[in-house]
Formats: C-alpha cells, structure tokens, sequence
C-alpha cells in the first residue's frame, strides 16, 4: 500500500511515454492507434463450436442439462410426433406467445409433407414455415443456447444435425408514452421504452432514407440485447462511427442495465463533474442529432438514447427549442443561461458581497440586511448550506415517495424551510430568497444530468467564497473554465464553437430563424455540411432576384413569371 | 508521469489573448505608478515609444522562426552553438522566467491582502495562486490558450467599465503638460522602458506550437498593439483622475481607479468586480510565467515532456516569492527586473538572428 502511494507521488516527477490514444476529430491531430481489445467473450474464428445433438434424446438431454429444467418450470421442452418425424420444441414460456407458437408453428409443422425421392433439407421447412418472418438456422449447440436465451423458439427434428430459431415473442413491455423527463408544451408526445424494436420503429417511422444504420454490436456476457449503434451513411463523419464502435466493443462486462450505466463507460473523461453525453427519451430529438452528424446509442431493457459526441451548450438547449419560432426560442436559451450563471454563482457571490465586501452594497441595503441577520447565530455560509441541504432532502425524498403523498412532502418542505427557520431564527430572510431562487433557477436547466453536476460546482464555490470572499470565487471560476476548456465529448471540444473558436451555427446561444440555418454544426465534421438548400423562401419579395439567378431555383417566382 | 494527452496547435484568436494577458499582467500591478513617477503627466506616450522600440526585436523573432520553421529559439540556439550552450541558455531562461513570476506573484498577493483580505495571511495567497497556476499549465498551452479566451471577454468587459465610468468623471486639465519632462525625455524614457512587452518572448519557445507562420506574425503584431493600447488608456485615464503629484504616489493604480467608481444602482462600489479581471489576468500570466519556465527547461534539456519540470518550478517559484523581506522590497526589485530582464529576453534573438544572417547557411544554399 506505502510502496504504491510512493510510486504515485514519485511518477509526477518522471516521463513514462505511453501510445498516443487521445481521440480528436481534428484533422490536424495525429493519427491515435487503435487499441487492442481483450475481450473475455471475444468471438474467435478458431473457436470449437459443438455440433448440436442428432437424436432426440441426445438433444433432450443437451438442453435439460444446460438450462436445469428441472428447477426452471418456465423453460419447456416439447416433444412432437409427426407423421414425418419427431420434433423437438424448446422455448421459455415467458418470452414467448403460446397462441402464435400452437398457430404458426405447431399447426404447419403437422401439415408439412416432407419431399418425395430425396432427404428433408432445411429450405424446405423454412419456406414452409411462412408465418414467422425471422427463421435462422442453427447448427452448433452453442447458436442453440444462444438463441433461446434472446427469446426464440427453437425447433429440432430428430436425426438431423440442424435446428430452426423463430421469433415468437411474446409481450414487448410498455405501450409508447410521454416522456417523463422531457416534457414539452408544443411537440410531438412519444418517447422511447424499455424494447428496443419500438425505439427503432419510433425511429425508423420519422426518418424514411436506407442510409439510416442501426448497427447491433454485442453487449455483455450475460445480458440478452444489444447495443445498437445508430448513424446516418453518408453524413456521419466515418471518424466518428469508428471510435464510438471501438469504444462499444471494448466493453466487456456482465450487464449493463441502462445506457447511463454505458455512459460511463464510453465517455472521454469518466472523473469529471460533467456529463459529456447527452441522455434523451425523446425520437425526435434523437434524430436531430443525428442529422447534426452525431451518432447514438440505443440499449435494449432502456427507455433513452445516448448521444455524442455533444457540447455543453446543446445540454442547456431544450428539445422544443426547435418548434418554437425563432425569438421565442433565443429568449428561452437567455433565460436558461441566466438561470444557469444564477444557480451556480449566486449563494457565493452573496456570501462574498455580504461577508467580506459588504461596502458594495448601497447603505440601506447593506443596514437591512445586517438587521436581517442581526439574531442568527450562524454564519452566511451555513446557512446557505442548511438550506441547500434541506433543499435536497424534500429533492430527493419527492423523488422517492409515492406520486399521491408527493405534494404532501413539497408542502411541509415549503413550511419547514420558508417559516419555521425564520422563526426560528436559524436562517435570515434574505437567505431564504438566494436559496429559493437559485434552486429553481437550476430546474431551467432542461438536461438533470447537469443540474446535478451544477449543484456540486456550487457548493465548492460557496466553500470558496466564505474562505476567501470574491478572490476564491474567482479562483473557482478560472478553475471550472479550465476544466470545461478541456473536456471533450468523442473527441469534440465541450466548449465548440466558442473555445476553440469557430464562426457560429446559428443554433448555439442565439437561435436564429429556421430557413437560415443552412449548415449541420461544424464540430461533428460531417460529410455532408448543408442539411438544406440555400433559399428555401423563393417566393419571398425580400430575397434579391440576383440570389435567386445564382441559386437557379427552378421554384423562383422569377422564372415562373419569364416562362409564362 | 504517463502523458496520455497530447499537446495540440494554437488558435490564433486563443495564442493571441494569452500573450496580451501574459504581457498585461504587470498593468495591475504597481507600473502605471512607476510610468507617472517616470514620465510625469506624458506616461501614456511610454507604452507607444516602447513599442516602437520592441517592433524590431519581434522581427527578429519573426525572422528567425521563418527561417527555421518555427521551431524554438533554443533549438535553434542547439543547432548552431551546439547542445551545452543549448542547456546553458534554457536554464537561464528557466531561472530569470521564475524569477519574474516569483516577483509577479509576490505583488499580486501584497495587493490582495492589502486590499481585499486584510485578514488572510499572505501564504494563503501565494500559495493558492501558485496551485492554480501549475493545474492550469499542467494541461498543456492549448488547454490554457482556451480557457483564456473564455475568461478574456468577463475580464475585458469589467476592465473597459471600469476604465471609463472612471475615465468619465476625470479632467482633461490634468494631462498638462502634454509632453510631461519634454520630448526628449519622453523618447528616452520610453526605450527605458522597453521591458513593458518582454514577455513576448514566450512567442520563440513556443513557436512550434502555431500552425503557419501567418498566424504567428498576427499573434505577435495584434498583442503588441493591443497591450500598447491598453497600457496607454490605463495612464490616460490615471492622468484624468489623478494630478501628476498624486498619480505617482498611488500605491494601486488600478484599484484606485475603480474606487472613483460610485454607481449607487444595486451595488454602490465596484472595485470588488475589478477583482474579476485583475485575478483572471493574473492568474492566466503567472501560470503562462510558470509554463515558460517549465517549457525553457524541457527544450534546454531536449526533454521529451515539460510536465515533470512544472511541479518543482511551482515550488521554486513559491520558495523565491518568500525572499523579500517587505512589499515595498518586491516592488522595487521588480521594476529593476523589468529594466534588466529584457537585456537577456531581447538580446538572445537579436543576437541569434544576427548570427545566423552572417555565419549560417542553409544545407540548400550550401548546394
């Protein structure tokens, strides 16, 4: 234990070169080298793969043994005699549909005439078997294991050396509903669940190209989905796709029960305060990273989407930022920021102004809020902090109550915090006020991953105010720039396009009008840059004729009026 | 120490700010006093007539980088003096770079205490300065020029306030005399003080780290102009408020000048915010200071990693800011140091650049 803390204080002081790894989507970096992946399931070409069982009882035997029927009352196995042969069906009763299994499987099984002159051969049941639309073949008792355990019905005749997986699943969890934690007023109202077919059918239902890819890339030794890797051919930075596949392929663990838990996994700086990807339940918001040249993640058994790479702005911008007309829109992200700034600096800089700098204050401000804090034995900083705290408790605890008492919990909060103390006299009035508003002007903040994180900057800066006044603020400040500075999002700059510096997108801060923002954001480097064409409003009398001559628009009034 | 992250090029906009707070650091510091005592009621014409006399030398920086591909000074020094003097001249560097931020942190932290924390023992300062200096060079320069940026408009915004809610209520009168001790004098003074842009320096270390020469030229020039301007409307403005008696005794100049400022609109005093841009300037400057030293130190010794040299500078540099005995000391070594260091920041490629236009060829001019 000594010995390892020695090297770690001695290692500051040493160069130990290591392979450049960093990931950057910049063009000007140097190429990192790909990483060698040691997985413990890596699928291996030279694996030995065990022939599956040619007689029944042999095949009876394999699964009851692999899958312990006798203590797994949901696992069947069924035995069927045929006027062609024996059968055997395996499946789990709780993964799958006993009507459509008697309806479509059963019953053409027993209609099936074998041919005439020559063996049964495995087309032939498949072309038989027309009303399941997703019929693989087996041929190994590996493929058979696997294929059971993702829900399939698998199904084997006697004294042949192949099976036949078919997809009669049964109930596929929740219908589609609104979304818990992104609610909008104007927009549609469908968000994702736990199956991941419907996530891809929400999806796929919205955006009607083939070059839309959802890729499945293995997950976990023991879990029964997969990841599902999801970009746009053709626009995508190709960059991109490959360092998020490498980055899902190395993932080797148990289960993973949800694409934060994948989060942490896959994303640059897994110690920072910060989230660096952006968790949605909403398809369209998904899409429209997508077509800003993202790429996203989805997780079977989670009801969001990851996305990245992403910047710190798109998590303070709402998901119906984009419906609303363009002032609407820029006043709410001005709103958002304020509330932002407010939430994370406002109990410091009070601390500092009435602690070490009351002399800012005009006269009779500074006298009230003396005689406000004249009977309160604690300092200004405990008691933001009380207050903070008490504040997460009725967080946290409406969070974990049933939805009837809920408001029961908010009320006696209310109490507690906004009368009893003052009476108290634990807390000053005023304090009461910082307090309150910059709790809720941390909820403007659309994405809670990063109202979670702001909450922790702001009890460090606070820290720092009641120590060191305006100067310790300020040192937090710089260090929290720094550290923002240096955060990326697979391999994008957290700060884009302000740190480093770029010409803006028209949908950063200030969200201009819709039919002008012609260009995807620079930062996904996408390898197609316009995601529409230059003059969607020919028929406007504002546009200059001359825009419409270089342009060619064959829409423009000009033209019309000339062939007529 | 694994360096697993890489250093990466320079924005123009980003490399130019971080040079002009570099260069801007001693502008809230004592100096603007020293100008007024230096040049009476003229001070603000120093800044222009020593940036008259920096343009040459930063040509030579210029020159020599184009030449050699914008690889660094002491590289350069390496391949035509041969590797000891290579070394020689990065530990110089390294110990007159430490120095100067020793000093630079050491006024900084009196200013502090004196003005805002009165209460707060000087280490405390110091020594939280210093730790947030080495974690923002830790990171490397790009990571450092971008958080300038970021930080550059609060710190621009509450300066340029300041300076003309002051500037406003000032009088005209005061700037008479208009050439202070007269012309001569003036012009004499201003090549004295020639040392206001030594840290341009930092542009022939990190030369390599620009993408085109372009973009290093721009840098040089834009920081050059911009310092200039703001050194010379901070003495305007001190001249407007102050009568030439009274400028040369303020201890602060700057603080002082925003505590003319009386707003009486929801906050009453505003010198408090001045601590916005004073500390984010410093802060950037002293860990440039700190990245300068520890890079000097790496090319000198053709180290791979600058990395491991930044911690023990840090404590070196922290050790130094101890060594005067009062502030009154600090200051008045520091205003020599200003006058001495650039004989060393200035002479080194003015020098080099001489010798390689009479004794180097190139190996393509040789053919």
């Amino acid at each position: 234990m000594q010995n390892r803390w020695i090297k770690k204080i001695l290692s500051l002081f040493t160069y130990e070169p290591v392979r450049r790894k960093t990931f950057s989507l910049s063009p000007s970096r140097t190429k990192g080298q790909n990483a060698i992946l040691l997985r413990r399931t890596k699928p291996s070409k030279t694996q030995n793969l065990s022939p599956l069982p040619i007689s029944r009882d042999e095949f009876q035997e394999f699964l009851g043994r692999k899958f312990c029927s006798r203590q797994n009352p949901d696992f069947i196995i069924r035995s069927l005699q045929t006027s062609w042969g024996q059968i055997t069906i395996a499946f789990y009763r709780s993964l799958t549909d006993a009507n459509k299994i008697q309806e479509f499987l059963i019953g053409p099984l027993v209609e099936f005439l074998p041919p005439t002159g020559r063996p049964l051969c495995l087309n032939d049941l498949q072309d038989h078997l027309t009303y399941c639309h997703i019929v693989n073949a087996a041929f190994s008792c590996e493929d058979t294991v696997q294929s059971i355990i993702r829900g399939m019905t698998f199904v084997h005749i006697d004294g042949f050396e192949w099976g036949l997986a078919l997809d009669f699943q049964g109930d596929r969890g929740r219908e589609v509903s609104e979304p818990h934690t992104e609610t909008v007023v104007q927009g549609p109202y469908d968000g994702f669940t736990e199956d991941v077919s419907t996530n891809l059918y929400l999806l796929r239902s919205r955006l009607a190209t083939p070059d839309f890819i959802a890729e499945d890339i293995p997950v976990g030794l023991r879990a029964s989905g997969a990841f599902y890797l999801l970009y746009i051919n053709g626009l995508t930075n190709p960059k991109l796709i490959r360092e998020m596949r490498l980055r899902l392929e190395s993932v080797d663990v148990d289960m993973l029960y949800n694409v934060g838990q994948l989060e942490q996994f896959i994303e640059d700086r897994p110690f920072s305060l910060f989230s660096q990807m952006i968790t949605t339940e909403r398809p369209d918001r998904t899409l429209s990273f997508l077509l800003q040249g993202s790429v996203a993640v989805l997780l079977h058994g989670s009801p969001q989407a990851l996305v990245a790479p992403v910047t710190l702005w798109s998590q303070v911008h709402s998901p119906e930022d984009i419906y609303y007309r363009w002032p609407i829109s820029t006043f709410a992200r001005f709103i958002r920021i304020i509330g932002t700034l407010i939430t994370i600096f406002l109990p410091a800089l009070y601390t500092a102004m009435v602690v070490f700098h009351p002399e800012m204050l005009p006269t009779d401000l500074m006298l009230s809020l003396a005689a406000a804090r004249e009977h309160v034995p604690f300092s200004t900083a405990f008691s933001l902090l009380f207050l903070e705290v008490a504040f997460d408790f009725i967080r946290e605890s409406a969070l974990r109550v049933p939805k009837i008492i809920g408001p029961t919990v908010g009320i006696v909060g209310a109490i507690i915090i906004g009368q009893a103390v003052v009476e108290a006299g634990i807390v000053s009035p005023v304090v009461i006020i910082v307090s309150a508003l910059t709790g809720i002007a941390g909820f403007s903040i659309p994405h809670y991953s990063l109202v979670n994180s702001l909450r922790i900057v702001r009890l460090i800066l606070l820290f720092l105010a009641s120590v060191l006044g305006f100067y310790g603020v300020l040192l937090g400040l710089v260090v929290l720039v720094h550290h923002l500075s240096g955060l990326k999002s697979l391999g994008v700059p957290f700060l884009s396009p302000f740190s480093p510096l770029h010409g803006p997108s028209g949908d950063t801060f200030v969200r201009t009008a819709a039919f002008s923002v012609e260009r995807r954001p620079f930062y996904t480097r996408p390898l197609d840059k316009f995601k529409q064409r230059p003059l969607n409003r020919p028929w406007d009398p504002r546009v200059p004729p001359e825009l419409l001559l270089i342009t060619k628009d064959v829409s423009s009034p000009a033209k019309g009026d000339k062939q007529a | 120490m694994r360096q697993s992250s890489q250093e990466g090029h320079l924005g123009g906009i980003e490399a130019f700010v971080l040079v002009s707070m570099f260069i801007a650091v001693k502008l809230f510091l004592h100096i603007p006093r020293e100008l007024s005592w230096a040049a009476g009621t003229a001070s603000w014409m120093v800044p222009l007539i020593a940036l008259v006399g920096v343009v040459p030398v930063f040509l030579c920086i210029e020159r020599l980088a184009n030449r050699f591909g914008r690889a660094s000074l002491l590289s350069i020094a390496g391949l035509l003096w041969g590797r000891y003097v290579q070394w020689f001249l990065g530990l110089l560097l390294t110990v007159m770079l430490v120095i100067h931020t020793a000093y630079q942190m050491r006024i900084f932290a009196e200013f502090t205490i004196t003005t805002l924390l009165p209460n707060t023992p000087i280490s405390v300062v110091i020594i939280s300065i210093a730790l947030l200096g080495l974690f923002l060079a830790f990171n490397g320069l790009e990571n450092l020029s971008r958080s300038a940026w970021l930080l550059f408009p609060l710190a621009i915004t509450v300066f340029i306030l300041s300076l003309f809610l002051a500037g406003s209520q000032g009088h005209i009168y005061y700037l008479s005399p208009w050439l202070g001790y007269g012309g001569i004098a003036i012009i004499e003074t201003g090549f004295r003080f020639v040392g206001l842009f030594k840290e341009i320096m930092i542009l022939m270390l990190i030369a390599p780290l620009f993408r085109n020469q372009k973009t290093f030229r721009q840098v040089g020039v834009a920081s050059l102009l911009f310092t200039g301007l703001i050194f010379t409307l901070v003495q305007i403005v001190l001249h407007l408020n102050f009568d030439f008696p009274g400028a040369r005794e303020i201890g602060f100049p700057l603080y002082q000048l925003a505590r003319l400022i009386n707003l009486q609109f929801v906050v009453q005093r505003v010198e408090p915010f001045m601590v916005f841009a004073w500390s984010t300037v410093t802060a950037v400057g002293l860990a440039v200071g700190l990245y300068a030293s520890a890079i000097a130190a790496t090319q000198g010794s053709r180290a791979p990693d600058f990395r491991p040299f930044l911690i023990p500078l840090t404590l070196l540099t922290v050790v130094v800011a101890f060594f005067p005995e009062s502030s009154i000391e600090a200051v008045h070594t520091y205003t020599y140091l200003m006058m001495l260091l650039p004989i060393l920041f200035y002479g080194l490629p003015v020098i080099t650049w001489i010798w390689v236009m009479i004794f180097h060829r190139s190996s393509e001019e040789l053919k």
